[in-house]
């Protein structure tokens, strides 16, 4: 086992000079400089929340209301004063704090929804370019099925339909989760050992599932619900561009060469396919978060995401729209309501898209080179 | 001259050719790959790509017996020598063919591009004896369409009754039977089919033929051949390389042909060039250059080709660089007879006996 | 191989493509109660009552197996029955239908400006590479491709509208205008007031109704621009690298033509693959626009069921959408070997 992690690690040396040799060109690029460096405002803006925007309550994430103002009776948002910098609202949020904490909203979105997205993709796209078969035209055939509906519209679709409560049999997930992955570990033929501890954990799991089981209640929000949806209708992309890749580099010489020295499949697929196909998965990526975060927004400005009052920049525009327009008021009575909170969603997308255009201009030349 | 200006420095690619193509005869271009030989066929034609800039010389053509410079002329004149004057064929034919259109659009383009005066006269000729051909008759808007292309070819209004296909039957018609004709010059069976099909359904050695008849369909005065059969199989090298032959035989014209293969030359060629890095050093008649060649690098490359029993020979050394080139003559470090003036200075092109040119400094001092 | 028969093989394969569909959009509904499936098989508001809606899960047996209530739905689907809609209080279908005019008029105004536009554009970029056209054409596509169609929407209504005073705030038509159309001498052909405005001889209604359409096209457009010009300038890049280019200028062909005639034609190649793309994001961007220009189309429906929690109208609307995308992307496909002919073969 240890021979094994060694070998690995010196087999992943090119990769890292590689690497090395990609994150040069991307500093370089004027792109990339600048989605760079708005990037990291928001970053700071994000880790600084909690000082930059004192939290009031159990739910930083609950935007505080001026309720002195609210008492009064007047509901609509208020231009920036000395007490709200940039001023509130409707029903009196204040909106600083609205954008500050938004942002966290805005990275988590981006983050956990890729992440996972990504996750599921490479498991089923690596299951199906491997194996082949029936099961992989299946899958594919499953992927094409999502990707046959525009985004939003299915994202619309899974929202509302998602439960506000699940049960989850937490006991039963982490059995089902071990025996999957011994069953990976017997089909690939890998280390005895490796097989050993994995049928051993499972057969715990088993046990603990049987003896204890341990459910628990989830509650989920409807922005948690947005995420899911917006997972579920991601991974079929990544699935595709994975399977592709795999399929690519299945084909080359030096995997049959590595067959014939007698590698195990495990050792092939992290040591010879992964780091292969690692590259248009990761364009893809830098590019996907952008498009995440305004279709999440997008749901949010439907109503469906967060509700009122979460810091949310999507909900926050919700609340704003419907004071444009309104007559007998100058323009600059309300604009800061909706002006603000979709200019940092602009900001912030845009950041992203300059990103995955830099990182797709550095990686492009790269992959055409093999 | 010509240089290219890349990021790594200044190539200099050509400096110091002296080609003459005389009328009805095959000249061979010979040399090495990267010699510069593809290249001095896109220049004659004034084709050259950025970053790459001809700085000085003269290519100079007969053109209705005068002989002009091409680098003199604009670009709209150039246009008209392009394909009609001066045409090429490339080493691998489908990749020079547009793969989304048929054999029939392309040679029909360059027909329309060089002959439009010639077919319309011929049409609306054949339209006013009220010949029938094929069952088109002709209507009377046809008529007056043509009589306007041919007096006012560039009119807004011209342009747009063109497009309508009804207008251009007879033309198309016309062109039509001009692309068959030449493709059963080339020796192409079937030539109706071959002519509706896309170039990814050809084979190499159809695909090649027809690219000749592209290049020949407007019968200009020299047609540049760049190694149009390196790609193809032994066999239908032979047989292009015969048809190339009795083409220019038949019309008189002159072929350039570039190849690196001196089996070739000896072939088909009456007279040769010998190229080396940038540099033509060697022009003779076929003969004199096989029996007694003069040049180092010639009597090299001639002694390199291999025959049975013989030893195995090459030369020694590389090709140089041509970002920074040698100084003097270019195949100093590599020649055998290398004196010390050759090191410093160039070595003139002189023909050293009747119609055999040397650009060597062993031969300086004999004329 | 013809064309003929690549389309017939696209038109087969489509089928269970569909089928597919349509047992997802199932499948979905099912994460309801059956008491809420049930509104899938009313035809008329007045089944709305607690009796009839046992009656009809009992019916439908929506508390049964899966299958049978695939099939049962099927069934319903394929007599042209999507359900009710709350929302609208209209049977789907209706609603879809009635609905689908307005959604049409804002694509007709924004689809081939995007093509046309976007085509041009990223030729021309491509063409003069780096300079001040490339660079200018690259940042715009790239603001644009980050804009929120919402908060663009209406930062577009609050300078063309609460500033400027040009541009109507929403809806399809001003009331005057709304007044006449809605009465008897006004025919009603297509329910798209930009043509029946055209058909009736009425061209200030076509006005009127093209000026309530600018600002949302324009929203679409900005944004969806982005792909078509990027895809074009990168694909018309690799293609004027390519041996062909060169060949055409030997021939004696003007720069524009080789552009125009030669280079063009294989660029757009990939182009045309990612336009079916397009239609997604122009169903997207609908869905937005019409809630916030409030127009009364597809999209906007959509938006205020979603928010309703109006099952078979997302659904129906989904079901839609699927299929409208199926189907431009057999389109796609179709345009696809038209242009290329080396995919005939396949």
């Amino acid at each position: 086992m240890s021979s094994s992690w060694s070998e690995f690690k010196a087999s992943l040396k090119p990769t890292v000079k590689e690497w090395k040799f990609m994150l040069k060109k991307l500093i370089e690029n004027p792109l990339s400089i600048a989605g760079v460096a708005i990037l990291s405002a928001f970053v700071v803006i994000a880790v600084f929340a909690p000082i930059l925007a004192p939290p009031q309550g159990d739910d930083p994430f609950m935007i505080p209301r001026d309720w002195r103002i609210l008492n009064v009776g007047v509901l609509e948002p208020i231009p920036p004063t000395q007490d709200h910098i940039f001023g509130t609202i409707e029903n009196q949020y204040d909106l600083y704090y609205g954008c500050i904490w938004g942002t966290i909203t805005a990275f988590r979105i981006g983050i956990l929804v890729v992440a996972g997205a990504l996750l599921i993709g490479l498991l089923i796209g690596m299951g199906a370019g491997y194996y082949g078969g029936i099961t992989s035209e299946a899958l594919m055939r499953f992927t094409d099925i999502i990707i046959a509906f525009p985004g939003l519209v299915l994202a619309m679709a899974l929202t509302i339909a998602l439960p506000n409560v699940a049960q989850v049999n937490l006991s039963l997930f982490i059995c089902v989760i071990f025996a999957l992955l011994s069953l990976t570990v017997l089909v690939l033929r890998a280390n005895p050992r490796i097989t050993a501890i994995s049928g051993a954990l499972f057969v715990i799991t088993l046990l603990s599932y049987l003896y204890f089981p341990w459910t628990v209640n989830i509650g989920i929000n409807n922005l948690d619900k947005v995420m899911i949806a917006l997972v579920i209708i991601g991974w079929p992309g990544y699935a595709r561009v994975i399977r592709g890749e795999v399929l690519r580099v299945r084909s080359e010489d030096f995997i049959e060469a590595a067959r014939a020295s007698g590698c195990s499949d495990l050792r092939i697929i992290m040591k010879h396919i992964i780091p292969n196909s690692v590259y248009p998965v990761l364009i893809m990526a830098s590019l996907d978060t952008g498009a995440i975060v305004l279709t999440a927004a997008a749901l949010s400005f439907l109503g469906l995401g967060a509700d009122q009052g979460y810091a949310d920049w999507g909900q926050i525009i919700n609340s704003s729209q419907h004071w444009i327009g309104v007559t007998n008021v100058p323009i600059t009575e309300y604009l800061h309501a909706f002006l603000i909170p979709g200019f940092l969603i602009f900001m912030f997308v845009l950041a992203w898209n300059l990103l995955g255009d830099a990182v797709r201009d550095v990686l492009d030349p790269m992959m055409r080179r093999r | 001259m010509l240089r290219f200006y890349t990021y790594e420095g200044i190539v200099e690619a050509l400096d110091g050719i002296n080609l003459n193509v005389l009328e009805n005869e095959t000249l061979g271009l010979v040399g090495e790959t990267g010699c510069g030989k593809s290249v001095t066929s896109l220049a004659t034609m004034v084709v050259v790509i950025p970053p790459g800039k001809m700085e000085k010389g003269r290519i100079l053509l007969k053109y209705r017996d005068k002989m002009i410079n091409l680098l003199k002329q604009d670009d709209a004149f150039l246009r008209i020598i392009r394909g009609g004057y001066l045409s090429m064929v490339f080493q691998e034919p489908r990749a020079y063919l547009n793969p989304v259109y048929t054999v029939r659009d392309q040679i029909a383009e360059v027909l329309m591009v060089h002959k439009r005066k010639e077919l319309l006269q011929t049409v609306l000729e054949s339209l006013r004896t009220g010949r029938k051909e094929k069952g088109l008759t002709g209507s009377s808007f046809e008529m007056k369409n043509y009589e306007r292309m041919l007096e006012k070819p560039n009119s807004f209004v011209t342009k747009i009754l063109c497009k309508i296909p009804r207008s251009q039957r007879r033309l198309n018609e016309e062109v039509r039977k001009e692309v068959i004709r030449i493709l059963r010059e080339m020796e192409i069976p079937d030539p109706d089919r071959v002519a509706e099909m896309y170039p990814h359904e050809l084979s190499g050695g159809m695909a090649q033929r027809a690219v000749i008849a592209m290049a020949l369909v407007c019968s200009p005065t020299l047609l540049i051949a760049d190694e149009p059969t390196t790609n193809l199989d032994v066999t239908i090298q032979a047989q292009i390389l015969n048809l190339v032959k009795r083409l220019q035989e038949r019309s008189k014209s002159s072929v350039l042909y570039v190849t690196h293969d001196l089996g070739v030359v000896a072939e088909i060629c009456d007279r040769v060039a010998v190229m080396y890095a940038g540099n033509v050093v060697e022009t003779a008649n076929v003969f004199d250059l096989f029996k007694k060649p003069l040049h180092p690098y010639t009597r090299a490359l001639l002694e390199s080709i291999p025959r049975p029993g013989k030893e195995f020979k090459s030369i020694p050394g590389t090709v140089p660089g041509l970002i920074d080139p040698p100084k003097g003559c270019r195949f100093h470090d590599r020649c055998a007879y290398a004196m010390e003036i050759c090191r410093k200075m160039k070595p003139p092109f002189t023909e050293i006996e009747k119609k055999h040119f040397v650009a060597c400094h062993l031969y300086g001092g004999k004329k | 191989m013809g064309l003929f028969t690549y389309v017939v093989r696209r038109l087969l394969l489509m089928i269970p493509v569909l089928v597919g569909v349509s047992v997802l959009i199932f499948a979905i509904s099912m994460l309801f109660s059956p008491y809420q499936r049930a509104t899938l098989y009313v035809r008329n508001p007045q089944a709305l009552n607690p009796r009839t809606i046992s009656g009809i899960i009992a019916k439908y047996n929506l508390n049964g197996s899966m299958f049978s209530q695939y099939f049962s739905w099927i069934g319903e689907v394929l007599h042209g029955s999507l359900g009710w809609s709350t929302t609208v209080r209209q049977p789907v279908t209706t609603a879809l239908l009635e609905r689908f005019p307005a959604t049409f008029e804002i694509v007709l105004i924004a689809a081939p400006v995007i093509v046309i536009l976007g085509i041009w554009l990223g030729v021309q970029s491509a063409v003069h590479r780096n300079t001040a056209i490339d660079h200018a054409t690259r940042t715009i596509a790239i603001l644009g491709w980050s804009l929120p169609s919402f908060w663009f929407g209406i930062l577009l209504v609050s300078f063309f509208y609460v500033y400027l005073g040009w541009l109507p705030r929403g809806g399809r038509l001003s009331s005057p205008v709304q007044s006449f159309v809605t009465s008897a001498s006004f025919v009603r052909y297509t329910g798209s007031n930009i043509i029946d405005g055209i058909l009736n001889g009425q061209l200030w209604v076509t006005g009127d109704a093209i000026l309530h359409v600018l600002l949302p096209a324009i929203v679409i457009i900005v944004i969806d621009i982005a792909l078509i010009i990027r895809v074009m300038r990168s694909s018309m890049l690799e293609v004027l690298n390519k041996s062909y280019i060169i060949a055409a200028r030997a021939k004696g062909l003007t720069q524009k033509q080789v552009i125009n005639k030669h280079a063009r034609r294989n660029a757009l190649i990939p182009t045309i693959t990612i336009s079916g793309l397009l239609v997604g994001g122009l169903i997207t961007g609908l869905v937005i626009t019409e809630t916030v220009f409030a127009i009364g189309g597809l999209g906007r429906w959509a938006a205020q069921a979603a928010l309703n929690i109006d099952m078979p109208a997302v659904l129906g609307f989904a079901m839609f959408t699927a299929v409208v995308f199926v189907i431009s992307n057999l389109i796609v496909d179709v345009l696809y070997a038209y242009i290329d002919p080396r995919i005939r073969l396949e």
